[in-house]
Parts: structure tokens; C-alpha cells; sequence
């Protein structure tokens, strides 16, 4: 009896995942087609309005040199961020002047459009939202199934090409926002983190022929396909835990990043070595232990991964334009 | 044992599931009970709907090429009547090969059907449209009504397995060349159809494609494409 009810909530379970499944591609087909309301904002990626265009003929942009930040799929919406996100790029940020870091951008739909924004499941979006804002976190697993499927949407080579145009606007726009000119050639870093890692080599498709300037990505417990976006990126660097399974999952998933297809565009940016693997210590996927927070048992040790790592990537983004080098880290071999 | 019921709109829908099910599950029983007359309406319904589902699969296309929701709509429906057609053709080229390979004396209309069932397992073409795994969704699909076809060539010629994949590869492959040669005419008329079906002209077929005109129209010319 017990057996046959939970087999039979296991089914219902699997049938609304594949629903799920099913229905991704459509918020970004749909917008690309003009069929949603989200259509009358498309992202103007190449100048308009007005001023602004003159000012890209002309103008300076305001940084020297600008970090956006791509959020894992447990996203809601590009002005939340937990709060170790929020606690990891304040102590970036105070150590690189000069830098303009874009931190309100929502990498898991088209328009910076957040999942409690005006969408038709808004008020479950925002349950949930209100759920995880009471630790109660059972049901942001519907979140980041949903998000999980759109960096699938991404990393799809049919779907890709529009859904990574969308998110090069949306990141286009958090450029613009802090002051960004296009044309400037002022160059600039994605740090993604889990699915953040393939929606930034998804959008550098589209961000390097736009911007034309240097495109470095950093990706932490990155998940990523053999995205054709890797042609553009000038360097990756790859943090990854050793308690972290789930940035292989890209390793696995996508033949690609086979050893056997050489020229793939991964393969290709092994080969001409611009992908640099850094081990940050035996740290997990998720906090606290992962990328951001201190875990109780790592601060009972005295390890300091999660700061090794911030120190690292200020090293990487105060030189925007050159290959850093750690001691520790690993230049993936061609093959590997 | 199929029962063959169409009285009402349920019973007709519900021969078609069982047909179309036994199809995919191979049993050559579900062929068999396709032979008599009176079935052609159960087996034009199933490859329409595998027409249908099949565009919704492969609807990146249509999307990819902004056409509009009714046009969409349209395009759904065209594809089931195209896939009607495509029956015929393919079952055409394999019945010819048939015969003059094998000398068999089957007439053209009873392997109709058979071929035509053959096109269950695409009912569930619609699943292509999940991300990562659709691609590899389509191609088992394709493979599962490859078999399907076997089976109902063994059923209703009476072949072996040799027999019916030398008929079925010989038969889509004649189609291939029939593509490229004397049915170029037809292949235009096809194109035509689609193309006043969806609006728009579907210049882009393929992702690289589709990021060379993104990139042209909106980003080498600012004050053209998207905006």
C-alpha cells in the first residue's frame, strides 16, 4: 500500500519534471519568436537609445576594467543574492579599484526578468522565495530544477544560439548600467558560479563580437558544455573543489569535452592552453564548506579556502589582460 | 488480440492507442490487425498526429525563423498532412523494390497500412524538444520505426529480416536519390507550402546559421535586424 503510494508520487513526480523539461525552451523561443510580453524590451545589443549611442562613438567608459556576476541555479531574481554571494563580492570588490562590478543580473532568463517578477507562477516563485528566506529550502529544489534546465537550454546547440543572446543583453545592460561604453575595448571578467559557468561561455558567443575586447571567465564549480562561445574567451580559469561532484557534470555530460573530439571548441581552448584549472581544497558544491562560506568544521580546522579563493580571483581580475599563474594550479593538457 | 472499434470518438481513439502501442511495443499482432479493410482512417490519424508531434519537437525551427503563433498552429497541421504523404511515397518505393527484388504479389494499399503504423514510436517525437536530451530522443526514435517497419514487412510480405532490411534501406534510399533528381519539383512545391504556411521565408535551418545572422543583422549593422 505504502509501496504503491510512493511509486505512485515518484511518477507524478517524474511526469511534472518531464513537463518542466518540455516547457524550457519556450520562455526563450518565445521571446525570440515575439511572442511574449517580454518581447517589447528586447535587449538593444547594438547601441540605442540615442545618447547612448553617441556616447559609444565618443564616450569613455567609467571603470577600467568590469566584473559581472553570474549566480548559480539556485537564482530568483538578479536583485537577490544569498548572502554569502553578497559577503564574497563585497570583499572583491573593496580589493580591486578601479573596477566596476555588475552584480544584479539574472542569468536564467531573457531581460533580466526574475522568477518573481511578472511571470505567470509568480506567486509560487515568490512562496518559495518566501520558504528559502525562512530556511525552509525542500521546495527552491523546484528553482533549481527550473534554472538547471535553462543552463540545458544553453548548453543546447539548437536552442543556444538564442538563448545566449538574450543573456549576452541582459549582461550588455548590467554593463551599460555601471557605465560601460561598447567599442571602449575595455575589458572585462564573468565570474560564474555552478550553471553561471556555461550561461558566461554561452554569452561570450555573442559579447566578443559585440564588445570586442578581452573576455576573461572565471567559473566556480563551473558546469559547462563544449560551448562555441569558448572561441571568443581569452582565458578560463576553472576553481574547483575537491568535495565538488557537480562541476563534472559538464566533464561527463557533454562529448564535447571528450578527449576523443579534438576539435571541439573546449578541446580547441585546451589545446592553445586557455583554460587553467585551480584546485581550491576539499571544499563541496554548496555552502556552507563551498565556494563562499566558511563550513564549522573548516573553521574548527583553521582552513581558509573560501579567502585563498577570493585572494586568487583579485589576482586574476586586477590583470585582465594577462595569464596568472598559481603555484597549485593545473594547466589542463590537452586530452585531460 | 486487437479489437478494431471505431463506433464512437473514444472507442476510435482508443483502437488508435492500442494499435499505435502494440506498434511500439513490435508486436506484430497490432500489424496483423491493420490487414483488413476499414482500418485506414485509425492509421491516417496516427501518422498525422506523429507529423504534429514531430514539429513540436523540431519547433526550434519554426521559432528560430519568428514565425507567428497561428502560423505556428498551421505549420503543425501541414507537417501531419506532409507525413501522409510521406507514407505513400516511401511505402511506394518499397513496395516497387519489393516486387522486383522478391517478386511479391502484396498489393500496394496492404502494405500501406502496415508502413503506416510503422510510424507510431513518432508519436512521441514532441519529447525531442527537452534540452540535451532530445537530440538523442530523435535519433532513438527514428531507430525504434525503423524496427517497427521491419516487423510489419515481415508481417504483411512475409520476409525475413534480410528481406525487409534490404527493402527498407533500398527503399529509403531510392527516395533519397527520387529527392535529388525527378521529385525536385515536388521537394520545391514542399519548400513552397512551408514557406506560405509559416509566413515568413525559414532561412534558418541550422544553430551555426543562426548565429551568422544574429551576428550580421544585429551586431555588424547596429541600424538593421532586431531592435
Amino acid at each position: 500500500m505504502i509501496f504503491s503510494f510512493i511509486m505512485q508520487l515518484l511518477g507524478i513526480g517524474l511526469i511534472l519534471i518531464l513537463l518542466m523539461g518540455l516547457l524550457s525552451p519556450l520562455e526563450s523561443m518565445g521571446w525570440w519568436a515575439g511572442w511574449s510580453d517580454v518581447d517589447k524590451d528586447k535587449p538593444k545589443v547594438a547601441g540605442t537609445p540615442k545618447d547612448q549611442e553617441t556616447q559609444e562613438i565618443t564616450g569613455q567608459s567609467e571603470a577600467g576594467h568590469y566584473v559581472v556576476y553570474l549566480s548559480g541555479i539556485g537564482a530568483i531574481a538578479g536583485d537577490f543574492l544569498e548572502k554569502e554571494e553578497i559577503a564574497f563580492l563585497d570583499k572583491v570588490e573593496a580589493r580591486v579599484p578601479g573596477t566596476a562590478v555588475v552584480r544584479d543580473v539574472f542569468p536564467y532568463a531573457m531581460n533580466n526578468k526574475g522568477l518573481t517578477g511578472h511571470r505567470t507562477f509568480r506567486s509560487l516563485w515568490q512562496w518559495i522565495k518566501d520558504l528559502k528566506l525562512k530556511n525552509k529550502l525542500l521546495m527552491s529544489n523546484l528553482i533549481n530544477l527550473r534554472n538547471l534546465f535553462q543552463v540545458a537550454v544553453s548548453a543546447d546547440r539548437r536552442y543556444g544560439p538564442i538563448y545566449n543572446y538574450g543573456t549576452a543583453g541582459v549582461i550588455l545592460d548590467g554593463l551599460r548600467r555601471k557605465g560601460y561604453v561598447v567599442g571602449s575595448g575595455i575589458p572585462f571578467t564573468l565570474i560564474g558560479y555552478s550553471g553561471g559557468g556555461q550561461i558566461a561561455v554561452g554569452a561570450a558567443t555573442y559579447l566578443g563580437p559585440i564588445l570586442k575586447a578581452p573576455i576573461q571567465i572565471i567559473t566556480l564549480g563551473g558546469v559547462m558544455a563544449d560551448d562555441p562561445g569558448f572561441a571568443n574567451v581569452r582565458h578560463l580559469y576553472q576553481f574547483h573543489g575537491e568535495k565538488d561532484p557537480v562541476q563534472a557534470l559538464g566533464k561527463v555530460c557533454y562529448a564535447g569535452r571528450w578527449p576523443i573530439l579534438p576539435h571541439s571548441p573546449w578541446n580547441i581552448a585546451l589545446a592553445e592552453d586557455r583554460i587553467t584549472v585551480i584546485d581550491v581544497g576539499p571544499t563541496t558544491h554548496n555552502d556552507p564548506g563551498g565556494y563562499f562560506l566558511q563550513s564549522e568544521e573548516q573553521k574548527a580546522k583553521g582552513e581558509h579556502y573560501q579567502d585563498h579563493t577570493i585572494d586568487r580571483i583579485v589576482e586574476i581580475i586586477n590583470h585582465p589582460t594577462e595569464v596568472v599563474s598559481f603555484s597549485d594550479e593545473k594547466q589542463l593538457a590537452a586530452g585531460a | 488480440m486487437y479489437t478494431i472499434d471505431t463506433t464512437t470518438i473514444f472507442h476510435f481513439l482508443q483502437t488508435m492507442w492500442a494499435l499505435a502501442w502494440g506498434a511500439m511495443r513490435l508486436d506484430p499482432a497490432a500489424f496483423k490487425a491493420v490487414e483488413p479493410a476499414g482500418t485506414g482512417l485509425l492509421i491516417t490519424a496516427i501518422v498525422f498526429l506523429a507529423g504534429v508531434s514531430e514539429t513540436i519537437g523540431q519547433s526550434v525551427v519554426l521559432f528560430a525563423n519568428r514565425v507567428k503563433p497561428g502560423r505556428f498552429a498551421l505549420s503543425l497541421l501541414l507537417n501531419g498532412t506532409l507525413f501522409i504523404v510521406s507514407v505513400f511515397i516511401l511505402t511506394g518505393s518499397i513496395w516497387g523494390i519489393a516486387k522486383v527484388l522478391f517478386h511479391t504479389d502484396v498489393p500496394y494499399i496492404g502494405l500501406l497500412r502496415e508502413a503506416g503504423l510503422s510510424y507510431a514510436p513518432l508519436l512521441f517525437s514532441f519529447f525531442v524538444l527537452l534540452p540535451y536530451m532530445g537530440i538523442f530522443i530523435n535519433r532513438a526514435l527514428s531507430v525504434w520505426s525503423f524496427l517497427a517497419l521491419l516487423v510489419a514487412l515481415k508481417v504483411v510480405m512475409g520476409f525475413v529480416l534480410w528481406q525487409a532490411l534490404i527493402c527498407s534501406i533500398f527503399g529509403w534510399a531510392l527516395v533519397q536519390v527520387l529527392k535529388y533528381t525527378l521529385g525536385r519539383p515536388f521537394v520545391a512545391i514542399e519548400r513552397w507550402l512551408r514557406r506560405i504556411t509559416a509566413g515568413v521565408n525559414l532561412a534558418v535551418e541550422s544553430p551555426d546559421k543562426l548565429i551568422e545572422t544574429i551576428i550580421e543583422q544585429t551586431i555588424d549593422n547596429p541600424k538593421g535586424g532586431k531592435s
